[in-house]
């Protein structure tokens, strides 16, 4: 599911400015690895366009956990991107 | 950096206290909350790029307002919500809005000009830029002295003329956030038409 990302993507996602090129693809495998639910999160909401009370739905959890986790995603994908370290 | 079990959990725990911490108190709840130095510069790297829509997204309120000094008044409310909840950058970019709304556009002596002043200058002094404050602070009560006749504008008046004094005078300890926000939370009162 999670190929061909592209910048329209990163900008749905998440619209702060962008430092360097992305490797949004690269960073998503990552959560992927570490965390497949918050990941199916993003790609829900962003890949596939489903609402957050959709997502909530489909993920049988709150609206406000899906908020919350995505709030999480964003933080750690602009660390992810802007930080050389991680 | 690793994203072992016990460290993405820890990551997340940390990253909500913060989110859900006022600016000001961040850097101190995370200290006493995390020892670890790396940990703790990634969170609030974190939590500042999750907000990172949230605080551009301020000037939006400039734009439902428009360019009418007549709707002012829902930015100068808007930044006084900001102030109470402690977020102290927003309150400043929109009293910043606030600002340039109406600079030039109502007399040099319109009250709500002063309070323009006044409210940038709580906000500045809440992030503790007590000298980018102060000309605010001074500007707030050159207009709003000569005008102040209805109890709520006295009210606003001492509040100008308190914060002019507590930033003119550096020695008296100011950096306790709990009582800045207690004499923040104080001006939040206050019917909407008579400032």
């Amino acid at each position: 599911m999670r190929q061909g990302y592209n910048q329209g993507h990163v900008h749905a996602l998440w619209s702060g400015s962008i430092p360097r090129t992305l490797d949004l693809d690269e960073a998503l495998v990552k959560l992927n690895q570490v965390d497949p639910v918050k990941c199916r999160i993003v790609e829900l909401r962003f890949f596939l366009g489903f609402t957050a009370t959709e997502t909530a739905e489909l993920l049988s959890k709150s609206k406000a956990s899906i908020d919350r986790e995505l709030k999480f995603v964003r933080g750690w994908l602009y660390d992810q991107l802007h930080d050389p370290s991680s | 950096m690793s994203e072992g079990p016990d460290a993405w959990a820890e990551l997340q725990t940390l990253f909500d206290l913060i989110d859900r911490t006022p600016e000001p108190e961040q850097q101190r709840v995370l200290d006493a909350a995390c020892t670890d130095a790396e940990m703790r510069a990634r969170v609030l790297r974190m939590v500042r790029g999750a907000n990172q829509d949230r605080d551009s997204s301020t000037g939006l309120a400039g734009r439902v307002v428009g360019g009418s000094t007549d709707n002012s008044d829902m930015l100068y409310f808007l930044a006084r919500a900001y102030l109470a909840t402690g977020r102290y950058r927003d309150a400043e970019t929109t009293a910043r809005e606030l600002l340039a709304l109406l600079t030039d556009k109502v007399s040099a002596q319109e009250r709500s000009l002063g309070t323009a002043h006044l409210v940038l200058a709580e906000a500045l002094a809440a992030q503790h830029r007590d000298g980018e404050a102060l000309p605010h602070a001074d500007a707030a009560v050159a207009i709003m002295s000569p005008s102040a006749f209805t109890p709520y504008a006295h009210e606003l008046n001492h509040e100008a003329l308190s914060l002019q004094s507590r930033l003119r005078a550096p020695t008296v300890p100011m950096g306790k956030s709990s009582v800045k926000a207690g004499y923040i939370l104080s001006r939040c009162r206050g019917p909407m038409n008579c400032r």
